[in-house]
């Protein structure tokens, strides 16, 4: 999945980079990706929708295990506000390519919609790193400090790409945990990136 | 009506409709669908992004400023998590 999203970003890069795809077409490409947002947010809605043993299991948890995704987002807004320091973006644009928690698919496009290209390609790269970084990392973290460390790692793609790596060094227990983070945040970051940006 | 809005109203409306819908399980049509759906909202992102002439100059920025917001965002969130496990003790038997 991962490689075949590179793969179409860098497509798109070398067809209008290389001229094969005109200037002309530029307003075509700038109004597209509002219209592929709503779709693709039908379909995630539709999906959490339709997974009612998922919604159960939520739902069943001890509200206190929603401290687990919520200590997640807001360790890492304390760490895009602290990013800051060392970099030439505003608070504002570095807390809004943090919130992605690795939604990347969502967060960059829609950063490229409602603010500017640069800030969406800096947001794909963050998201994509975080993934990949929670890939590598989940292991050694689970070991040192623990499960729920670990899990916050992956951010949103708890419930889909680093739920197996999550099962396999974190232990089973973990994943149903691991599994509703994945969800709250992935139900969360729509409404928090405009709060954010706007 | 703001975009924002249409968004959101987007994911309920899907939730809502995938709540009501019978069927039971993943169908492979939904995951297709979401697939090229990212496919062709990732390629639209590089298109926009290709039209900047200076665009090679511009990567080893992104990439920097990509990998500190990450970096930070990641330490940040395993230790505000870590905290949190040692105050309430919430989930310490997911280890």
């Amino acid at each position: 999945m991962l490689w075949a999203i590179l793969l179409s970003l860098l497509a798109g890069i070398a067809a209008s980079y290389s001229g094969l795809l005109p200037a002309s077409l530029e307003s075509i490409f700038n109004d597209m990706p509002f219209y592929c947002l709503c779709v693709m947010l039908v379909l995630v809605g539709y999906g959490i929708g339709k997974d009612k043993d998922a919604l159960r299991v939520v739902l069943k948890q001890n509200v206190k295990t929603l401290l687990i995704p919520l200590g997640t987002v807001v360790g890492t807004l304390i760490g895009g506000a602290a990013a800051v320091c060392f970099l030439d973006l505003n608070i504002k644009e570095s807390l809004a390519v943090a919130a992605g928690l690795g939604w990347y698919s969502f967060s960059a496009v829609y950063l490229t919609e409602v603010h500017s290209a640069d800030l969406g390609a800096i947001s794909f790269l963050s998201n994509v790193f975080r993934e990949l970084f929670a890939l590598f990392l989940i292991p050694v973290v689970a070991k040192f400090m623990g499960a729920n460390p670990a899990i916050s790692l992956g951010g949103a793609t708890t419930m889909d790409v680093s739920l197996p790596v999550i099962t396999r060094y974190a232990g089973s227990a973990a994943a149903v945990t691991a599994f509703i983070h994945g969800l709250v945040i992935s139900i969360i970051i729509p409404f928090l990136l405009p709060l954010i940006i706007h | 009506m703001s975009s924002n809005f249409i968004l959101i109203l987007c994911l309920l409306a899907g939730f809502v409709i995938g709540f009501f819908n019978k069927k039971t399980g993943q169908s492979k049509a939904h995951a297709l669908l979401l697939f090229a759906t990212i496919i062709i909202l990732i390629f639209c992102m590089g298109v926009i992004l290709g039209y900047a002439p200076d665009l090679p100059k511009r990567m080893a920025l992104y990439g920097y400023n990509a990998l500190v917001i990450t970096v930070s965002a990641i330490v940040f969130s395993a230790v505000t998590v870590w905290v949190i496990v040692k105050i309430t003790g919430v989930g310490k038997r997911g280890k």
